[in-house]
């Protein structure tokens, strides 16, 4: 368990914060490219760290991502017309560009020098992989000191992949924690015949060695520290020869790669704190070297079992505590071990109800929590040498981000990083994979 | 390498839940098992990697006053700061001797005397730490 003070400095990321320091040192996922479809169209409000911003795509196609307040009177941008490469606020016309320039303030004369000294809040941004990234602790046409990593996905051609972003009602800590913990898959992601609760999809999850995490419920984990995060492995009894491997990657500050068999579709999770209450999760699946089906993409935007259902226009989920998530009681004595459809539902089922901000000063930890322990630390060690001004190294390593995640069986004698060393990092085993083909 | 490089290698991290035979209450088991014999058991999982921590530095630290070789199956961590970690862990180590190779830390006074004082530190109660 952690202690109050412990769990707050974790938690807390808003401005000021020592993890919001620690998050402003990297480039982080804000929005969707689709969320600005094209030049000139209608701004978004997004609020990420706690921090009120607005993204508008400027006449040029560029992103500009600026705080929400017009620093004239602090009315919001969200209402202002995006208009000529720029942000008109609508209550007195002043108006900037994706630098945060005032590049006009018409009710000025127009020989005025004033707004010149005027400037909104601007971050540098980055679209790649069909996201808008943002360096929050940048500024534009500064010298970047963050990269976009190189995560595998982010990379493929759009055709290879499905991204998608959900409004969470928790703190990211706790959902992010989740995604480490490999043994839940065994109980709330479970059906009563030991298999995995896919619901209604089919073209997903169909893994031939998921069986091992049925029959053994109680893996031993494994950690080692990497220059990125973590490998997170859990080791399952597989035959008398072999272990079964689960390694997920957990890289800073909140991204995982879900363990999958080699040949599948890979999957990772990213969770961006909005404010303390509440954080942006998104979720990709994607194949290294193939477009996914017309049947995939169709289950994954309208099937509910591997993306949520959303309220349309939105991207707040359907499911909610309000509504119990639609738990169906029937459906959890007889066909699914929660009765909830849908994985993400089922993971927000137990995370969103440990409160907004989980108190774990109540925790009773076990040695099955010994990645997300690891990743505690790991994180607390890291904004501390923040704010005592060391450099990070991993938000200007983009390429210690090209991971997988395998899994995998290997013989009892063999160490896992070794073992699983050529389907860990995706740049060799891609080269594999197409000279196989 | 330096000592601290020495102790920046990052190494696999093992957990499991174990039954003390003597008192059939179970107990958990965190080791370094590349580091043959780096293991504590603990009734708390977070105390527990706690102690693992300080019984790899102190690991470490005897096979280098030993004059004996420390396994590297890895290149060290650049971005672990060592000063930082060790005074999470209580342990006072010099800026110096963290600079020196094994070879010149093991004729150091300095290092013996750790030694002593981290032997006598297992032998008393872990105290909680801050993040732990």
């Amino acid at each position: 368990m952690l202690s109050a003070s412990d769990n707050e400095y974790l938690a807390r990321t808003g401005p000021g914060t020592p993890m919001g320091q620690f998050f402003r040192t990297f480039a982080l996922p804000v929005l969707l490219s689709e969320e600005l479809p094209e030049p000139d169209c209608p701004p978004v409000r997004v609020t990420v760290l706690g921090e009120p911003l607005v993204a508008f795509r400027a006449t040029d196609g560029q992103v500009g991502l600026l705080g929400e307040r017009c620093p004239h009177r602090t009315a919001s941008l969200f209402f202002g017309r995006n208009e000529e490469s720029g942000l008109r606020c609508t209550y007195h016309g002043w108006k900037f560009d994706a630098a945060g320039r005032c590049v006009d303030m018409p009710n000025e004369p127009a020989t005025s020098t004033f707004k010149d000294r005027v400037r909104a809040t601007a971050y540098p941004v980055e679209e790649r992989g069909g996201v808008v990234w943002a360096h929050l602790g940048g500024t534009v046409g500064a010298e970047p000191t963050a990269q976009v990593p190189d995560l595998e996905w982010s990379l493929v051609p759009d055709s290879h992949r499905y991204i998608a972003k959900v409004y969470v009602d928790c703190n990211y800590l706790q959902a992010m924690e989740g995604d480490i913990d490999s043994s839940h898959s065994a109980f709330l992601h479970s059906r009563p015949d030991n298999s995995i609760d896919r619901g209604t999809a089919t073209q997903f999850r169909n893994e031939a060695l998921r069986r091992y995490s049925f029959q053994d419920k109680a893996p031993r984990f494994f950690t080692v520290q990497t220059d990125s995060g973590i490998h997170v492995a859990a080791r399952r009894d597989a035959d008398e020869e072999r272990y079964y491997w689960r390694i997920t990657q957990w890289m800073l500050p909140t991204y995982s790669l879900i363990p999958r068999e080699e040949g599948h579709l890979l999957q990772c999770n990213m969770r961006i704190p909005a404010d303390d209450g509440h954080h942006w999760f998104f979720r990709t699946m994607y194949h290294p070297s193939r477009p996914l089906t017309d049947a995939e993409v169709d289950e994954f935007r309208n099937g509910g079992n591997v993306f949520q259902d959303v309220i349309p226009g939105t991207y707040l989920p359907v499911q909610t505590m309000a509504n119990d998530f639609l738990v169906d009681r029937d459906v959890q004595r007889s066909g699914s071990y929660s009765g909830i459809k849908g994985i993400p539902t089922q993971d927000q089922s137990v995370t969103i109800t440990m409160g907004e901000v989980a108190d774990r000063t109540q925790e009773h930890l076990a040695t099955s929590d010994a990645g997300i322990i690891a990743a505690r630390r790991r994180l607390r060690d890291s904004a501390e040498a923040v704010v005592d001004g060391d450099v990070l190294p991993a938000p200007n390593t983009p390429d210690s981000y090209l991971l997988r995640a395998p899994a995998l069986l290997l013989d009892r004698d063999i160490a896992f990083d070794t073992g699983a060393a050529e389907l860990m990092w995706a740049a060799r085993s891609e080269r594999q994979s197409t000279a196989a083909l | 390498m330096r000592l601290a490089e020495l102790l920046a290698v990052p190494y696999i991290r093992g957990a499991e839940s174990v039954v003390d035979e003597s008192t059939q209450r179970w107990r958990r088991r965190f080791e370094y098992a590349e580091l043959p014999g780096c293991a504590v058991e603990s009734d708390s999982a977070t105390e527990g990697m706690t102690a693992l921590e300080r019984a790899r530095v102190g690991w470490i630290l005897a096979r280098v006053a030993a004059g004996g070789d420390v396994p590297c199956p890895r290149p060290p961590l650049t971005w672990v700061n060592v000063r930082r970690e060790l005074r999470r862990l209580g342990i006072a180590i010099s800026p110096g001797l963290l600079e020196m190779s094994p070879s010149e830390a093991a004729a150091t006074s300095e290092l013996a005397t750790l030694l002593v004082t981290l032997a006598r530190a297992e032998a008393a109660p872990a105290a909680r730490l801050p993040g732990a």
